[in-house]
């Protein structure tokens, strides 16, 4: 019996040093579509793609037993640019598609909005309440009409933590829960005066 | 007489094994250390690392964090948009070998969960900050 045991406890233990960390992807919800707003009066502003600076994809370890990395892709940079372009719609503000002029070297006609996702981070530290912990942070630009000036830049962060049981759940609900913190930062912008004067 | 040596003898050997299992109980924290070096880095570089709240140096740097809870990292340049990310603690393979002498003596899993930092890894070991520009600040 206690040498059954002992060789279980070795052979487990060769096993985990031998695996090599796998990796699943997060999937996002779908953002509801805004009212959009295109009148001849109202404001416009340009867009540009939501800028990835991230060194990798790798946004943490999930599961409290296994070496298992959550990858984040474009998914999570496309979520952040809808959720944008929903609030300035709620704002009445028209979103227009814009290129950076940071990297194109030309000036667009309105002002541009460039947005960078500086980090995305996922983790389920806690083996015996297992709760998931997500962190986004994405830095903001406005550039001046008919310039490469940077008018307004900031950066802002939002988090979330939920408690989803025991090693389950964690790979689907990854999305969901990254989603939540992204959805604070962008609300974290668009709470901030300073940015929202920037925008007019 | 021959009877209270032979109790005494157990209850000390009892104690012993007991205070080899808990000893164990802390082997990770005894192996790794408690604290685990964390290499930052920025482009450009000479940016301040802040550390819950504490500066601890300019990047590129490497500097020691504790294992056991998660740290709120800062990399922040002037004419550059602050940068944030959190760190994490994970669980290494050395939980298992910390799961032995609980299945002995079950209470060593609680001690285990609080005091063997040696246990836990912080995620990720590389921070790197692409840091955006921002506009120049105004002259006051």
């Amino acid at each position: 019996m206690r040498s059954g045991l002992f060789v279980f406890i070795v052979v487990s233990l060769l096993y985990c040093a031998g695996c090599d960390p796998a990796s699943i992807n997060a999937g996002f919800p779908e953002v509801p579509v805004a009212p959009v707003t295109n009148t001849a009066s109202s404001a416009k502003i340009g867009v540009a793609r939501v800028e990835d600076s991230r060194s990798d994809r790798k946004a943490g370890l999930i599961g409290t037993s296994s070496e298992v990395y959550l990858l984040v892709g474009p998914e999570l940079p496309d979520y952040i640019e809808r959720k944008f372009r929903n609030e300035l719609a709620m704002r009445g503000i028209t979103s227009l598609d814009a290129l950076n002029p940071a990297k194109t070297g030309e000036p667009g006609h309105y002002k541009t909005l460039v947005v960078t996702l500086q980090s995305a981070t996922f983790a389920t530290p806690d083996p015996i309440f297992v709760k998931a912990e997500s962190s986004v942070n994405i830095a903001v630009q406005v550039y001046a009409a008919s310039t490469t000036n940077v008018e307004f830049a900031a950066s802002y962060s939002g988090t979330n933590q939920e408690r989803i049981g025991f090693s389950r759940g964690t790979g689907l609900r990854s999305g969901a829960i990254l989603a939540v913190a992204a959805d604070r930062a962008v609300d974290a912008a668009f709470a901030d005066a300073k940015f929202e004067q920037a925008l007019k | 007489m021959k009877l209270a040596r032979q109790r005494r003898a157990h209850i000390r050997s009892c104690f012993l094994m007991l205070a080899a299992i808990v000893a164990c109980a802390g082997c990770a924290s005894a192996v790794e250390g408690t604290r685990q070096q964390v290499a930052f880095s920025s482009d450009p570089p000479g940016a301040s690392v802040i550390v819950d709240g504490v500066n601890l140096g300019t990047t590129p740097a490497e500097i020691e964090l504790g294992r056991r809870h998660s740290h709120s990292v800062r990399i922040e340049k002037v004419g550059y948009v602050p940068y944030e990310t959190t760190t994490s603690s994970s669980l290494t393979n050395w939980q298992w070998l910390d799961i032995v002498p609980a299945l002995v003596f079950p209470p060593v899993l609680f001690f285990d969960y609080i005091f063997d930092a040696g246990a836990y890894e912080v995620e990720p070991n590389e921070v790197t900050a692409h840091l955006v520009v921002a506009p120049p600040a105004p002259n006051p």
